[in-house]
């Protein structure tokens, strides 16, 4: 495949302006605004249609779509807009719920990456893009002020490859930008997702068809370990899962899928996905490093963005990751969009694409948590603190007679949660310093 | 009040949709394994995919791509396991996701 493309009256010899590698969030968001400033650009995706391969908890908080591509929110395939936010502390038997309901000024919807990243595809296809699935890349080229991909015995050339192929990113690797994640950065989630149909969805979580909840829970999901639960509803279906740090898990021989076994029969959980079926179990790892183990973001001739660039965002409370991606992808396309323009592919050039990303939430974001990815390795936050907050809430509704004073009832749990009042005050200070 | 099914991992995995390809997109050198005290293969995959009896054995095809094998394998192991994503077109299709 050779065709010559014009730059402002140059003639180039590659065969596109970029290649995108990986159809997921980022390289589709990039995709679709090259494509849509006139660029001539192809996305490679190995999945056998794009999606496939993707895998999400999950929300997304759809601020950076709504700013770059206020068009696209228009009939973006979501399932339910999340009006329900809940956070759990789990014990064996007990849980302590924090619930806020109500509309947020910043919108989240739960989605299924087949639907999203398939109608996203499409619209990049729309613009005049290209989408190639069904192709591994297995090796980058590089000769002179050209770029390319090799997939099996074809090699196709561009100015600049954006790659997008996700948090184990083989290309970022090979094309020198980054090494594997160490294992105390990365968390590895397992998911089921649940049928339950519409209307029950509906009443079990007493919201309406487009309305939906996202829950977060902590504690004995994970037996301690750092990590949690997760429940979001789609709209006929619950993604319901674990996630805990890879180092922990390894070190210490749990098995996620045990866990979630469990979680499905806590007496919190079970009420809400009993008589459900399972339709699929999927796994996959989120890089959690923070800005710390961000990788180099760019190389002659390569962006490197979304999970792939470590960019996912996990503060306890919100977790965040397209969003990042979306951004990541959209200003890897203005940066290629510049350098287009001004028909310059240098290093120096594609560096603008860093100082977008400084200049946007993805980096500025990722810094003002610098510290939160250490914070919340703290075996404290998943053990300790889920028990007292439930002894304690326990205790305060618990009437067997003579009742005693709040006041004396929370020193009496953190009393039997052996924890000292320094431990407690120190970590509750950091924390609210930290997230 | 219906129960929840307990779902073993074999389950779980019957519920996937796979192509499978012929091509192994996973290898262990069990010379390396041998010596790994931890195996952390063994508990880390999602899809218990790795099992030990005298030697580590592993089923390439129930794989979910996640590569959390390869993260503890060579970081944490002996670096005996080698992954890879399947050739293009291969392997686990989401349809959820």
């Amino acid at each position: 495949m050779v065709c010559f493309i014009c730059f402002q009256g140059l003639i180039s010899l590659a065969d596109f302006d970029a290649i995108v590698v990986g159809a997921g969030i980022a390289g589709l968001s990039s995709g679709y605004v090259m494509a849509s400033a006139g660029l001539n650009i192809l996305v490679v995706e190995r999945g056998k249609v794009p999606g496939s391969k993707n895998v999400t908890g999950g929300r997304i908080y759809t601020h950076a779509i709504e700013k770059f591509t206020p068009e696209l929110m228009e009939d973006l395939p979501f399932e339910r807009e999340i009006v329900k936010e809940r956070i759990s502390f789990l014990t064996d038997e007990s849980a302590t719920t924090l619930e806020f309901s109500g509309k947020t000024e910043g919108r989240s919807y739960t989605v299924i990456r087949e639907k999203l990243d398939g109608w996203l595809a499409g619209k990049v296809e729309e613009k005049g893009g290209i989408v190639a699935s069904g192709v591994r890349v297995d090796d980058l080229i590089r000769e002179e002020d050209t770029t390319g991909i090799c997939a099996g015995d074809d090699e196709i050339t561009a100015r600049a490859v954006i790659i997008a192929d996700g948090v184990n990113s083989p290309l970022g690797k090979k094309a020198g930008l980054r090494d594997d994640f160490k294992a105390e950065e990365l968390a590895v989630g397992v998911k089921e997702v649940i049928k339950l149909g519409e209307e029950e969805i509906n009443r079990r979580f007493q919201v309406d068809s487009k309305e939906g909840v996202a829950n977060l829970m902590v504690g004995s999901p994970t037996d301690g370990l750092p990590g949690g639960g997760f429940l979001y509803t789609n709209l006929e279906t619950i993604s319901l899962g674990i996630v805990a740090n890879v180092k922990e898990i390894a070190s210490h021989g749990s098995d996620l899928d045990e866990l979630l076994s469990g979680l499905k029969e806590h007496p919190y959980v079970r009420p809400l996905i009993n008589g459900g079926t399972t339709v699929e179990y999927s796994a996959h790892m989120i890089p959690e490093g923070g800005i710390r183990a961000i990788p180099k973001l760019v190389g002659e001739g390569y962006l490197l963005t979304g999970d792939a660039a470590g960019f996912c965002l996990n503060t306890g409370f919100t977790v965040r990751g397209m969003d990042f991606a979306f951004a990541s992808g959209v200003l890897a396309a203005q940066t290629i969009i510049k350098c287009s323009e001004k028909n310059d592919f240098s290093l120096k050039s594609l560096a603008l694409y860093e100082q977008l990303l400084e200049s946007e939430f993805v980096l500025k974001d990722l810094r003002k948590f610098e510290k939160a990815p250490i914070f919340l390795s703290s075996s404290r936050i998943y053990s300790l603190y889920p028990d007292l907050v439930n002894v304690m809430v326990k205790k305060i509704f618990d009437i067997k007679g003579e009742q005693e004073t709040l006041c004396k009832q929370i020193r009496e749990a953190i009393k039997e949660a052996d924890v000292s009042t320094f431990t407690l005050m120190k970590d509750l200070w950091k924390g609210s310093r930290i997230l | 009040m219906r129960d929840v099914k307990r779902l073993s991992i074999q389950d779980r995995l019957g519920l996937n949709v796979f192509e499978l390809d012929k091509e192994a997109h996973i290898t262990v050198d069990n010379e390396l394994c041998r010596d790994c005290q931890l195996k952390p293969c063994l508990h880390s995959c999602p899809a218990k995919l790795y099992e030990f009896e005298e030697e580590v054995h592993f089923n390439y095809e129930g794989c979910l791509e996640c590569g959390t094998c390869f993260i503890v394998c060579h970081q944490m192991g002996n670096k005996g396991v080698n992954w890879s994503y399947p050739r293009g077109g291969f392997g686990v299709y989401y349809r959820y996701g």
